[in-house]
């Protein structure tokens, strides 16, 4: 599979989505059943809010519907598939549901147009996408044989060292449920002073919309809090697996790699800083995002 | 407790020369060695260009690169942090 790039950034190298793409997949019905709109080539909306675009070959579908519970670091944690919270400049917080498009395309367009099974990937993961909106749990979905998944990911693959930090991940593997997991900051204290809270809540918002596919969020287990990423690919078409697990594990070293070490530098410095200082209108809202205010 | 950090050592650290030491706590147990061990070297900013393992001070033991760590030492040992290197 080429290698992808799993960045948002600014400094994302622009690749020319290819117009004939769609074209020679035949998606078109389940996209229409969806509710979907065929207006352009590489652009679709449909009036329930839901946005589905091709950008930097990646396949995104968007739900700009209002959410029940907006915090964007904890509200999907642990919920089937690839839907995650992004937010944008005004930090309005909205769904999204990406892909890489070479993972319904590997095995497919116009050289495999005989190939039934590789035609329905992209069908499948729009399906995928359409179950998990709203956050239910995949009926009549069963992961894998793990030997299976096993020989699809190198196990090195969850072992990430970025200077002086390493981390471990681990597979989730479950009857339905699938997912790749590190762990970022071990245990939150407490006491974290106000302003470290505020930039460190800052610096993971900010992760989960630079990185595909990583969602982030603060989990408390045992009265102590830790800050972990995942990828969760319950529900997953077996078609995609094989590009998914490799796409999400390289996703996840980014985010680890990426976030550990600002990240326990927040955690680990004493109060006092002068250059974290923050305005006391910041405090504030800093306060009530801790008490649970979106 | 998640398994992701479930199981957190603590280790006494020095180089082999003993000149430099440090107590590393929350390291994760389910990491392997030389992991641990590449992330303690850079930490102890030593040279980054060389492989680098793990020795129980007690036993004297090289600890297996590629297993956990939990599964070899207990919280809290002394180690010594060693180039992996050999004569010829």
């Amino acid at each position: 599979m080429p290698e992808l790039n799993v960045c948002n950034g600014k400094d994302i190298s622009v690749r020319k989505f290819d117009p004939n793409f769609f074209p020679k997949i035949p998606c078109e019905r389940e996209l229409v059943a969806a509710g979907f709109s065929l207006t352009g080539a590489n652009r679709t909306n449909n009036p329930k809010g839901i946005g589905f675009t091709c950008r930097d070959q990646w396949i995104q579908i968007i739900s700009m519907s209002p959410l029940d519970v907006p915090d964007p670091l904890n509200a999907l944690m642990g919920e089937p598939g690839l839907w995650k919270i992004v937010t944008d400049e005004v930090h309005r917080p909205w769904k999204i549901f990406e892909f890489p498009q070479v993972v319904v395309a590997e095995n497919n367009p116009a050289c495999e147009l005989s190939n039934e099974a590789a035609k329905s990937s992209l069908p499948a993961a729009l399906q995928w996408a359409g179950d998990t909106l709203v956050g239910e749990r995949i009926n009549g979905w069963r992961c894998p044989p793990k030997q299976e998944i096993m020989a699809l990911l190198d196990p090195k693959s969850l072992t990430v060292h970025c200077g002086l930090h390493a981390r471990q991940g681990e597979l989730v593997y479950r009857p339905k449920r699938l997912a790749l997991r590190f762990p970022l900051i071990f245990h939150v204290p407490d006491d974290l002073p106000d302003t470290h809270y505020f930039w460190l809540r800052n610096l993971l918002i900010d992760a989960q919309n630079r990185w595909k596919l990583v969602r982030i969020g603060l989990r408390n287990e045992s009265s102590a809090t830790s800050v972990q990423a995942e990828v969760d690919l319950t529900g997953a078409p077996p078609g995609m697996l094989d590009g998914l697990l490799t796409v999400a594990a390289a996703a996840l070293h980014a985010v680890v790699a990426w976030v550990v070490p600002p990240a326990e530098f927040l955690v680990e410095q004493p109060s006092g800083i002068w250059a974290l200082n923050v305005h006391n209108d910041v405090k504030i809202e800093c306060r009530r995002q801790m008490k649970g205010g979106d | 407790m998640s398994n992701l950090v479930s199981t957190l050592v603590s280790l006494s650290v020095h180089d082999v020369t003993g000149s430099i030491s440090l107590e590393k706590e929350n390291i994760q147990g389910s990491l392997p060695v030389s992991a641990v061990a590449s992330s303690l070297a850079s930490e102890m900013q030593l040279p980054q260009n060389v492989p680098w393992g793990l020795r129980n001070d007690q036993t004297s033991e090289f600890l297996d690169d590629e297993k956990p760590i939990s599964e070899q030492i207990e919280s809290g040992t002394s180690v010594t942090v060693t180039p992996k290197t050999h004569l010829g």
